[in-house]
């Protein structure tokens, strides 16, 4: 019998320690690559391929190699949707909320700048996304 | 990179003003360093170095979007490091409202300017506009579209630039604006022959003055505001000047009452119109 794997979209609240924003949205375990481009904390651009963890409608979460600073700007690139699609060539701007230190890298929280824009085609549309 | 703010200070004036990049979502707002005296100078280094970068990416074979974004990131994030910037979403009105193009290599400004001359106060709406890698920047009133005043990037680095000497220069001009439409005769300096032109140069039009020397009857051509020296007219051009002017003078020597309001030409300059505003 064939298992399906079931997403179950969690509505944790999260705050992640930086009293910035508690995000409410439904979140996805989606692993979506993308590309994250910015200023490093050395003033350097950097450009990384990395996979998300999970996404909304809104914000993302994933890991980085480069260490970035809280309320950092970047610009994310969706590489390809789940069913191995090329993403849109388009950048949609985030902003860093959250950073935590993991074993491989930094996690990182980001929510959009362009909330107008559906960044991720992956993520089903919500109730009073729907006009 | 952090763009460098100057320390807040009673003499300088401060307030709110926004910044808009070109291509960047939402618009940076800042509470107390919108006046251009405190901002202009710092955001142009900024944006100096942001338009820096997109060309060193450019040539490390980035695309153009992705460099321009990734510039305007770099402003945008240099801004943020300063307290008193935050993110906000447009269509917020602000005194001071700037503009930066990265990709297009342009800054300008719209603001407020307060000034007093000759017991005359003024308040009024102007625009300056430049380019961000080599600055002239010209000053115009908003709603009107010709250049008024212009500037380089020497003179906007003076101290209180904004508030205090192109506040005063475009309150003069005004004046001298309104004194010349008053007389119906163009403001020049006395016992001097000039000509005074609007220059459509692209799309602006650059105000000059075309003066006769006295010594040898060549005509220079000055910038009209400061009136610093562009260049001198060629021979021909002097030629074409010296008919147009004696057709003029044909033409007003024919029209009643004209001698009252144009004082008669010395032979040599036949035409020109002489400053009789002046004592």
């Amino acid at each position: 019998m064939e298992k399906k794997l079931k997403l179950e979209p969690s509505r944790a609240a999260e705050s992640a320690g930086t009293g910035h924003t508690q995000r409410r949205e439904r979140r996805y375990p989606f692993l979506i690559p993308i590309e994250v481009s910015g200023i490093d904390r050395g003033g350097q651009p950097f450009c990384e391929n990395t996979l998300t963890s999970d996404v909304s409608a809104r914000g993302c979460r994933f890991l980085l190699q480069k260490e970035l600073e809280k309320d950092a700007i970047v610009a994310i690139r969706v590489l390809r949707t789940l069913s191995g699609q090329p993403g849109d060539s388009r950048l949609v701007m985030f902003q860093i909320i959250y950073i935590r230190q993991d074993p491989g890298g930094w996690t990182m929280g980001a929510w959009t700048l362009q909330p107008d824009v559906a960044w991720c085609s992956d993520i089903p549309r919500e109730p009073d996304q729907e006009r | 990179m952090a763009v460098t703010l100057p320390k807040l200070d009673q003499q300088i004036p401060s307030g709110p003003g926004g910044v808009e990049i070109a291509g960047f979502p939402q618009i940076l707002h800042t509470r107390s360093f919108g006046h251009p005296d405190l901002l202009f100078i710092p955001l142009l280094e900024g944006a100096r170095e942001a338009v820096n970068l997109c060309e060193r990416l450019t040539t490390g074979g980035e695309t153009r979007e992705h460099a321009a974004t990734m510039s305007g990131i770099q402003l945008v994030s240099g801004l943020l490091k300063d307290s008193s910037f935050s993110l906000s979403a447009r269509g917020l009105q602000e005194e001071h409202f700037y503009f930066v193009d990265l990709a297009a290599g342009t800054i300008s400004v719209k603001t407020r300017l307060y000034a007093e001359v000759s017991r005359r106060t003024s308040m009024f709406k102007v625009e300056i506009a430049g380019n961000i890698r080599d600055g002239i920047y010209a000053v115009r009133s908003v709603g009107d579209s010709s250049a008024s005043l212009q500037f380089d990037e020497q003179q906007v680095r003076q101290p209180m630039f904004f508030s205090t000497i192109l506040a005063e220069q475009c309150l003069r001009l005004k004046v001298q604006q309104d004194q010349s439409r008053g007389m119906g005769a163009t403001p020049a300096a006395p016992d001097t022959t000039e000509m005074h032109l609007m220059v459509p140069v692209a799309n602006r039009k650059i105000p000059v003055v075309l003066k006769q020397k006295e010594l040898n009857g060549e005509w220079e051509i000055l910038e009209a505001q400061l009136r610093t020296r562009i260049g001198e007219l060629s021979p021909d051009a002097t030629n074409h000047l010296q008919l147009l002017l004696a057709g003029l003078s044909t033409i007003l020597a024919a029209v009643p009452g004209s001698a009252s309001t144009v004082p008669a030409p010395s032979p040599s300059l036949v035409g020109a119109a002489k400053d009789s505003s002046r004592p």
